[in-house]
């Protein structure tokens, strides 16, 4: 008994241990968002002595709302971009055997794999001459090298998990193509739909490489107007800007998984399958 | 059915052509010349040559091979102990669980913004080590590279714990029952039961920090920026730096390419041991 005991207490002082290694970098960041700035350069405090509420004021207003604005924006329109396609490449190769889809199937798991900064000098280059440069659109076409892949094989993944037969029976009893999506296949696909939903904002909210590179005023987004604050020399970083705007880039992400953290774990059980 | 439906996948492709393949088309073609210089030229393999000659690249090279490794080595380990830890089903677990997955959560800039808050000379973590003595600064390169090291696995520890918990739940009980039955000592029920039944979720979060790892890029920036000097560079900040600061674009799209192949080479050896030959799509 004393032992059940004495163990219980360990496992309880061990998960506040663990609750605070996870939760203090967070919350220190939360309140530096907070603290004026002598405060911040000057002594190591562990709540804010004085309140100071410039910083989110000044987030929830001009350049800093426009960038939020874009970042929302963009995280929108990769899902409404990259749902549509990855569900039909991804029905194509989960149905339908034609050749060479499994090369197909290879490179297109090697874009997932390739490190982005490979492709920063061509998009670069490629984009200023289209003129996509600081555009919403070239922003979000560059994104799709990454959430095209990813999405696919995610929704791959979940269509695998639908047998085939189903298809077959439900056409043997005389459903149309268009009908047999609306009324079972999609229903069906529905979670595996939301967590491709889920991840596709999650890059496209949290990308920074080609956010700071491909954009200069109109299109900038929220991680690279963060990484200019954070780089801005001469006069000294404004650090609690920069912690406000991080604090902020974390809240839509935390509403979102809330949301839908049912369907995230299932989301990862199809992945096991690689 | 006509087979002409493979078409579907025609936009996709499209787009990702456009996207991936034509951008590599690019590089392959930067690569072999200079093509920033007052007269572009070509310069066949001198770039390459360039690229393996230059001790930058090779120091960005070993930082990410060793970064790559010391962060799996904890990481691993250490999610799967968390794992096992954190395995009952009450409300305080459930609420353990969820900050802990609560980091990998948080942008990739935001992570950087915290660390860089908790790292620099009034941050509390210089403060804290002071207590033990130690001195401690991010603009010390052993120093500051550690602090990556930290950062990484408080950043991604989450997702090794994330799915060696969903792996952990797949092991029936009978199979727990029966090694206890038999009179297995914990060790080996753990490395009999417990290991062999995680192994395909281990495999997968292996290979994804990895990949993951080798990329790492906006920490980089927001951390240190490269460091004191050039000292924490890692290969995509490198490459960035070349490509867009300094305007090499020869030396940047080759690097570019041999970083690339890196990548492949190491995920394609990987998955092929993995699945044993069968490669990823099962027909």
């Amino acid at each position: 008994m004393r032992r059940k005991r004495s163990r219980k207490i360990l496992k309880i002082v061990l998960y506040l241990f663990i609750i605070f290694v996870f939760l203090f970098p967070v919350y220190f960041m939360a309140i530096t968002g907070v603290k004026t700035r002598s405060e911040i350069e000057t002594q190591t405090t562990l709540y804010p002595h004085v309140l100071n509420l410039n910083n989110f004021e000044e987030i929830f207003s001009g350049v800093w709302l426009s960038t939020i604005i874009n970042s929302f924006t963009i995280c929108l329109l990769s899902i409404a971009l990259c749902l549509p396609l990855s569900f039909l490449a991804a029905y194509a190769f989960s149905r339908i055997e034609f050749k060479g889809d499994i090369h197909l199937y290879f490179w297109l798991i090697t874009n997932r794999m390739a490190p982005p900064a490979c492709f920063v000098l061509p998009f670069f280059a490629i984009y200023s001459n289209l003129g996509l440069f600081d555009t919403i659109w070239g922003l979000l076409l560059s994104y799709t090298l990454f959430n095209l892949p990813l999405s696919i094989w995610i929704t791959l993944s979940f269509m695998e998990a639908i047998p085939k037969e189903l298809d077959e029976a439900a056409f043997l009893d005389g459903y149309s193509v268009w009908g047999y999506f609306r009324k079972i296949f999609i229903p069906v696909m529905a979670p595996g739909l939301i967590t491709v939903a889920v991840f596709i904002w999650m890059f496209s909210w949290t990308e920074m490489m080609f956010a700071s590179i491909l954009t200069a005023v109109e299109a900038k987004t929220l991680p690279a107007q963060l990484t200019l604050t954070v780089m801005r020399l001469g006069y000294g970083v404004d650090w609690g800007m920069a912690a406000a705007g991080g604090t902020v880039s974390i809240v839509p992400a935390l509403i979102l998984v809330f949301i839908v953290r049912k369907y995230l774990a299932r989301g990862f059980v199809p992945l096991r399958r690689i | 059915m006509s087979d002409r439906r493979f078409l579907l996948i025609l936009p996709a492709l499209i787009v990702l052509g456009f996207n991936s393949f034509f951008p590599i088309l690019i590089v392959l073609n930067y690569s072999f010349q200079k093509p920033f210089a007052t007269i572009p030229k070509f310069v066949e393999f001198g770039n390459y040559i360039q690229v393996l000659y230059s001790s930058a690249w090779w120091s960005a090279f070993r930082r990410n091979m060793f970064f790559t490794c010391a962060v799996l080595a904890i990481e691993l380990p250490l999610g799967l102990i968390l794992a096992l830890i954190i395995r009952e089903r009450g409300k305080f677990a459930a609420f353990v669980s969820a900050v802990i997955v609560l980091p990998s959560l948080i942008p990739f800039v935001s992570i950087g913004i915290v660390w860089r808050l908790l790292a620099m000379t009034r941050g509390p973590i210089p403060l804290f080590l002071k207590w033990f003595g130690i001195d401690y600064s991010l603009m010390t390169p052993g120093s500051a590279f550690w602090t990556f090291v930290v950062m990484d696995v408080w950043h991604w520890v989450s997702l090794v714990f994330l799915l060696l918990s969903a792996g952990l739940i797949t092991i029936p009980d009978v199979y727990y029952t029966a090694a206890k039955v038999d009179g297995s000592t914990k060790w080996q029920t753990f490395r009999y039961i417990t290991l062999p039944g995680i192994k395909y979720p281990l495999i997968l979060v292996g290979l994804l920090r990895i990949i993951d790892s080798f990329k790492i890029y906006d920490e980089n920036v927001i951390l240190t920026g490269g460091g004191p000097g050039r000292t924490t560079e890692f290969l995509s900040l490198f490459l960035v730096k070349k490509g867009l600061r300094e305007w090499a674009g020869g030396f940047a799209s080759a690097a570019s390419l041999i970083y690339l192949l890196q990548a492949i080479v190491i995920c394609f050896l990987l998955i092929m041991i993995v699945t044993k030959g069968r490669g990823m799509l099962e027909r």
